[in-house]
């Protein structure tokens, strides 16, 4: 590696790492007014009543981890056979691109806007409400993730398997499930991360080119 | 056997099309009619029969103008900014990024949501921020007043910065791996053997190639950014504001009178961010996805 090689990964490092640096110390800094740079002095007891008492924090962790695991499962599930049923459709294109505008405007906006239908069906400030929001966004970016699985070769292979004798059924938790495993794990991963707080715009666009 | 698979297969057919239309397509054209009727004054709490008032009122007002082109000058700038670090960093360094262990450096600033970004940029840049005390430190100043505004700034600074901070990882991972996987490095040494500088090669093979892959995801952050709300909520100034954060305020007002304003300026922003999609990823478009 040469020099300018080298001063470039040193500073690009220090530059990704100091977010987390800069918390961590900030989340044991005791004392730190301006202008210092670093904290005068450091403590633990902040953490340990955000993990020891009542206040709520251990609990909204766990409560955020089922949603994102309902999340995940149902949109991964769900998102494998919508896409299947989509691939099919003659207005393939049109449906896909549906899918785009859930994804594309704000979510904020997109909460306000389906406020209303929310209060009419009781669903505001409950837990079902968060995990049908949040399906809103999850199961048309499952649909897009998992659409190019459904291509000619996985036709062939499901023609094969009806040839073979195999019911619809044996053919989907045989032949297709299996095939389908590392993308179904991807979809389930990205889409459970992007409920805990990622945005999934982008974990889809990462996932499409990283792949 | 085979009629029985049809029947099934007809079935699942029939219940995908319906959770599709139940969680994908209902609730985005029910908010966007449920907008509507409530700009033209046919459904709300104050609704008084059809009327054109509320959008009248927004479009002379001024405040949509300013707000919608506040939010592609801060869309436009992040974007700018974060393709020119990161295509001249891919350049140079696509295998340390794309490749080598030190990637998974890149990796880690994904993981921040927003609101930390906000948090983080928040405590970096204020004016009694790390880069102040830094200066000072420094002797580069000698009060923290001198030290510029950079959050909650007219330029929005601090709103393009955090922007900057989240896309440029996005972007360095994302053309590295466009780089490699149309081997632009074979292309750039095939070119060279031909007689091509590297000035031609960078803008007549590189850049062309990684704008025109990168089209659509480019164009999809850029409608992120657009919509953005914790980062201009919390870093931006009172006005102009970015449109998210003019919406929300206009809807959560306890003005009751500003809320119609809020829908129709929320039907208007979903008609661009559709229309952006048309222009950019219609879809005939989309199976060359």
């Amino acid at each position: 590696m040469n020099k300018k090689k080298k001063y470039f990964t040193g500073f690009a490092i220090t530059l990704f790492m100091l977010p987390f640096v800069y918390l961590l110390l900030a989340g044991f800094a005791d004392v730190w007014n301006f202008p210092q740079v670093i904290p005068h002095s450091y403590n633990v007891e902040r953490w340990k009543n955000a993990l020891t008492e009542n206040n709520g924090i251990v609990h909204g962790f766990v409560l955020s981890l089922v949603i994102a695991l309902f999340v995940a499962l149902f949109s991964t599930g769900f998102g494998f056979m919508i896409s299947s049923t989509i691939a099919q459709n003659k207005r393939r294109n049109l449906l896909l691109f549906a899918c785009y505008f859930p994804l594309a405007l704000s979510p904020v906006i997109y909460a306000l806007l389906v406020n209303y239908y929310f209060i009419l069906m009781g669903l505001t400030g409950t837990l079902a409400g968060v995990i049908f929001c949040q399906l809103m966004i999850a199961l048309p970016f499952a649909i897009l993730l998992l659409n190019s699985f459904w291509n000619h070769e996985i036709k062939s292979l499901q023609e094969v398997s009806s040839a073979l004798g195999a019911s619809a059924t044996q053919t989907f938790f045989k032949v297709l499930m299996p095939v389908a495993k590392p993308q179904l794990l991807v979809c389930f991963f990205q889409t459970f991360g992007s409920s805990m707080g990622l945005p999934l715009l982008l974990a889809w666009e990462k996932y499409r080119h990283l792949r | 056997m085979i009629l029985e698979n049809t029947l099934l297969k007809n079935k699942i057919n029939h219940i995908g099309i319906a959770f599709f239309l139940l969680l994908v397509l209902l609730p985005f054209a029910g908010g966007l009619l449920y907008s509507l009727l409530y700009a033209l004054g046919l459904t709300g709490i104050l609704s008084n029969g059809f009327t054109w008032d509320n959008i009248t009122s927004v479009l002379n007002s001024g405040e949509m103008y300013r707000s919608l082109g506040f939010s592609f000058y801060i869309a436009v700038s992040s974007i700018f900014i974060s393709l020119l670090v990161a295509i001249p960093a891919v350049v140079s360094f696509h295998h340390s990024i794309a490749k080598s262990k030190r990637s998974f450096f890149v990796y880690m600033p994904l993981a921040i949501p927003a609101i930390v970004t906000v948090f983080i940029s928040f405590q970096l840049l204020g004016k009694t921020g790390l880069f102040s005390a830094t200066a000072y430190q420094l002797h580069i100043i000698n009060d923290l007043q001198q030290f510029p505004d950079l959050i909650n700034d007219r330029f929005g600074i601090g709103i393009i910065a955090s922007h900057v901070l989240m896309a440029v990882p996005f972007f360095l991972i994302f053309f590295s791996n466009i780089f490699l996987s149309e081997r632009l490095p074979e292309l750039g040494k095939v070119a060279a053997s031909l007689g091509a500088k590297n000035q031609q090669i960078l803008l007549r093979i590189v850049l062309p190639v990684l704008l025109k892959r990168g089209l659509t995801t480019i164009l999809l952050y850029f409608i992120f950014v657009l919509g953005s709300y914790e980062i201009p909520l919390i870093l931006g100034r009172q006005s102009p504001q970015m449109i998210s954060v003019l919406i929300v305020r206009k809807m959560q007002r306890f003005n009751l009178l500003d809320i119609p304003q809020g829908y129709f300026l929320s039907a208007i922003y979903s008609f661009i961010i559709i229309l952006l999609l048309f222009i950019f990823l219609s879809p005939k478009k989309i199976t060359e996805i």
